[in-house]
């Protein structure tokens, strides 16, 4: 993996849905370096609408996205989690 | 010495009383200042520290380490101690050197491809926005300088939300 590149999150853990980000939920990775097997990774929502989250994923909670990706999809799952 | 509530004051006059060389202030915060003052009536820190570990123990804390050299606003850095039994400490450094050290970089990829997204690969429909608003592709270096450059300036500004 590295920078820009397309991820999905492929776990549900509490710590990031806490902030907002849940399993299924796409983005693409905004910093050059893993620091400590973590990437940031930002989640757009489409257009005006604010970011869901920028948090540090760890690798192995993550696929890689070759064909990327879709902000549509995190706006479905944030309604089914009614955050 | 002047209090950072006065030297605010100041600045909303036209004259300023400064009496030695070593403490006139330069033209680029005395601009600022005066465009701090008139947007806000809150004081504004210019208060920034360098965090330093200290190596004498046999171990050392990872975050610690990670910090060390690392330079602060003082309303906006790390708590400390950091933990029980943390040595680290910090030093003040002039507002003038961090000014003329403060660099502020955003990378370009982060407006071509991402925000302007010419292949559809991020499907955000951002570029949509800025498309209405007057901006295409072409103004990618520009945002991206724009952006460094209130980068720069947002550095030395509080939070206070």
């Amino acid at each position: 993996m590295k920078m820009m590149d397309c991820v999905e999150v492929i776990v549900e853990k509490s710590k990031y849905a806490k902030e907002g980000v849940h399993k299924g939920m796409q983005g693409w990775i905004c910093m050059e370096e893993c620091i400590d097997g973590f990437w940031l990774v930002n989640f757009p929502q489409c257009a005006e609408n604010d970011d869901i989250a920028t948090i540090g994923i760890k690798e192995s909670d993550l696929s890689f996205l070759p064909n990327g990706m879709d902000a549509h999809i995190n706006e479905q799952i944030k309604e089914q989690f009614g955050d | 010495m002047e209090t950072q509530n006065e030297i605010k004051g100041v600045y909303i006059r036209k004259t300023y009383p400064w009496k030695t060389a070593d403490r006139v202030p330069t033209n680029y915060i005395k601009k600022w200042f005066a465009s701090i003052s008139k947007e806000t009536s809150t004081p504004v820190s210019t208060q920034w520290v360098k965090w330093i570990h200290n190596f004498v123990a046999s171990i050392h804390c990872f975050r610690c380490v990670r910090l060390n050299n690392c330079w602060f606003n003082s309303s906006n850095m790390p708590e400390m101690p950091l933990h029980d039994r943390c040595h680290c400490y910090t030093e003040s450094i002039p507002c003038n050197q961090v000014l003329a050290k403060a660099k502020s970089e955003s990378d370009y990829r982060k407006f071509d491809p991402y925000l302007f997204d010419p292949e559809n690969f991020y499907k955000h429909k951002k570029n949509l926005l800025f498309e209405k608003w007057g901006y295409t592709i072409n103004d990618a270096k520009w945002l991206q300088t724009e952006i460094e450059r209130q980068g720069r300036e947002n550095t030395f500004r509080v939070n206070t939300h």
